[in-house]
């Protein structure tokens, strides 16, 4: 395998492309698990770069290594920390070396390997994965190289290509969903359960298209005040979530529970008090805070993140001739970017 | 027969109803908007069409023109679509417009297309007993508003399979909010059954006059319509048939009730002829 000096990029990764959604919460790190993962690798000496991207459609870990072999040891690291077979993970998840794993990173960070094709957020998210494993100073010239010249890609896929053309955010569609089943937002409530940023954004969206109404529930009493406070919303703990159920018209997930908050048990007898009431729920967590059974509840309409990419990629295919020149470029680039690199 | 006049300018209104549909479903199948002052024009000159064919027939007749089928499904179709306008300008209830002209050609066009529902039998004069032909307008209006209620559960249950479905643009994102149809669905139910239960009300002191003039099976299925609706509103009322099956359940009855009208509108054998106000009895014979 090791190809440049004896080294070799890599990347084992798993996403939406390889995992459903529910193989995906399984997989899902929360961020002190991440942290603990990166600097398990890079103090191993098979391992001298590392960079771990984790969001709630892909776990991947970048890396440049000296060992003919790695694969089969990453995945049995990464089995113990899951708890979840080395074969079944295997089958979820993509192995890429060199050149592959080049063109998937700036692919990554184009967003033309998101769920939602060609969104914007997943180069914030990649931004923020390089600058901790940079501070960490678990990246090194291999790295370094590869994901600063990914953020130029990006930019430059943005700017010349019409892959974001009539892309819709998580944000946009949530609030065109809440007006279609409530019509004006100005008298809804909104309960917001978390502080992750997509809910954040969908949040926001909904505030300015009017709703005002707004209750962020939280484990942390402070931080969802906080958060409330950007909204000049409410704040409680999510011990008051059955409470605020009973008048919630549309109700966001985004918390880090490993566990779903909303079950079928909790908000059936909810929905029978307010039965003409009918509820959206858009779940942005994984794992998911809201059972997928609820939508068989009356008066329900749930969303999780493959409902919203599936929205937003209504119109994909008008943009498929973009998102093909977008790749042929990006492989151009990759592979002029691999050469310098083996020099 | 000299119903041709009529015939051709209830005809060209169907014609223009038609138009207004295939002017509206072609943009809509490409998910797009379409031009509303042309639509509209083609729908207001359906509607005017129509109501001077309604016109013309009732001096013809010279009662209120519900004596057979024809008239009664023209009648029908002629206050769904007047109410929509209603409706449309003080909900802002978006396409149901559109739904009101496919409801009005389908109902014009089947009531054109079926020369027999148009036999009929020289009217009775309705001078005798005014309250027969006010029974009779007021049990034609709330079935106009039914079937107004039918086309906005309709809607309902479109944009309730839609959202389920994930789908998203064209004229899905055109329909009314959820919240709003069930509001209105509410509101018309209310109506439609206020509104029935006079004109059934007047019927059964007409009937308490004249029980022979009224087949057993008109009076079954007269009654059977007004309960069902009544019994729906009642559990909306407290809450046990809401959303999708309150839709369902309006939509439903308002089939029965639109098939229904066949056998209200067929003579009593005993009392073979037409007398302009048939719609639950014949009471005035």
């Amino acid at each position: 395998m090791p190809t440049n000096n004896g080294k070799a990029l890599f990347v084992l990764g798993s996403s939406h492309r390889t995992a459903s959604i529910e193989v995906r919460e399984r997989l899902a790190l929360d961020a002190a698990r991440a942290e603990l993962l990166a600097e398990h690798l890079r103090h191993q000496d098979t391992v001298e770069e590392c960079l771990i991207l984790n969001t709630c459609n892909r776990v991947e870990i970048y890396g440049v290594t000296d060992a003919a072999n790695l694969k089969p040891e990453l995945l049995q690291q990464l089995s113990s920390l899951h708890g979840m077979p080395v074969s079944e993970l295997d089958n979820h998840s993509f192995w890429l070396t060199d050149e592959d794993a080049v063109r998937h990173a700036f692919e990554v960070a184009s967003g033309l390997d998101s769920q939602m094709v060609g969104e914007n957020e997943i180069l914030g998210q990649l931004k923020a994965a390089y600058a901790r494993a940079s501070d960490q100073q678990y990246t090194g010239r291999v790295l370094n190289r590869v994901f600063q010249k990914s953020f130029q890609t990006a930019k430059w896929v943005r700017t010349n290509t019409g892959v974001s053309k009539g892309q819709v955010s998580i944000g946009n569609i949530a609030t065109e969903l809440a007006l279609r089943v409530c019509g004006e937002l100005a008298d809804v409530n909104v309960v917001l359960m978390g502080s992750g940023e997509v809910g954040e954004k969908t949040t926001q969206a909904l505030v300015s298209r009017g709703a005002r109404r707004i209750v962020v529930a939280g484990r942390n009493l402070e931080r969802a005040r906080a958060l409330a406070d950007q909204f000049t919303g409410a704040a409680a703990t999510l011990d008051k979530l059955p409470e605020l159920l009973k008048t919630a018209d549309i109700v966001i997930g985004a918390t880090s529970a490993p566990e779903p908050l909303i079950t079928r048990d909790l908000l059936k007898p909810i929905m029978k008090l307010r039965a003409v009431q009918p509820l959206i729920a858009i779940d942005t967590a994984l794992p998911r805070d809201i059972a997928q059974d609820i939508d068989k509840v009356n008066n329900v309409y749930l969303y999780n993140l493959d409902h919203l990419a599936q929205i937003a990629n209504e119109n994909l295919r008008a943009r498929e001739a973009e998102v093909a020149s977008a790749k042929q470029s990006i492989l151009e680039r990759a592979k002029r970017l691999w050469e310098g690199l083996r020099d | 027969m000299n119903f041709w006049h009529d015939r051709a300018l209830t005809g060209t209104g169907c014609i223009f109803y038609g138009l207004a549909f295939l002017f509206a479903l072609a943009p809509l199948i490409r998910r797009r908007e379409y031009p509303h002052v042309i639509f509209m024009a083609l729908l207001i000159g359906g509607f005017i069409f129509q109501s001077f064919g309604l016109y013309v027939r009732g001096l013809e007749i010279h009662a209120i023109p519900l004596s057979n089928t024809f008239e009664v499904f023209q009648v029908l179709a002629w206050s769904a679509v007047g109410l929509n306008f209603m409706l449309r300008q003080t909900f802002q209830l978006r396409l149901l417009n559109f739904f009101s002209s496919a409801f009005g050609f389908g109902l014009s066009f089947i009531s054109l297309a079926i020369p027999s529902w148009d036999n009929t039998a020289p009217p009775l004069e309705l001078s005798g007993s005014p309250w027969v032909g006010f029974h009779a307008a007021l049990a034609i209006l709330s079935y106009g508003i039914f079937s107004v209620l039918a086309l906005t559960s309709l809607m309902y249950l479109i944009q309730d399979k839609a959202l389920k479905n994930m789908q998203f643009g064209g004229w899905f994102g055109m329909l009314p909010a959820i919240r709003q149809l069930e509001v209105i669905n509410v509101k018309l139910i209310s109506i439609g059954v206020s509104i029935l239960t006079v004109a059934v009300t007047i019927g059964f002191l007409n009937w308490l006059q004249a029980p022979h003039a009224v087949g057993l099976v008109k009076l079954t299925i007269a009654l059977a319509v007004w309960l069902a609706y009544l019994y729906i509103l009642l559990q909306r009322r407290r809450n046990q048939l809401v959303a999708r099956t309150f839709a369902k359940a309006c939509l439903g009855l308002f089939i029965v009730a639109l098939v229904s009208l066949w056998p209200l509108t067929q003579r009593s054998p005993a009392h073979p002829q037409a007398d302009g106000v048939e719609i639950l009895d014949d009471a005035n014979q």
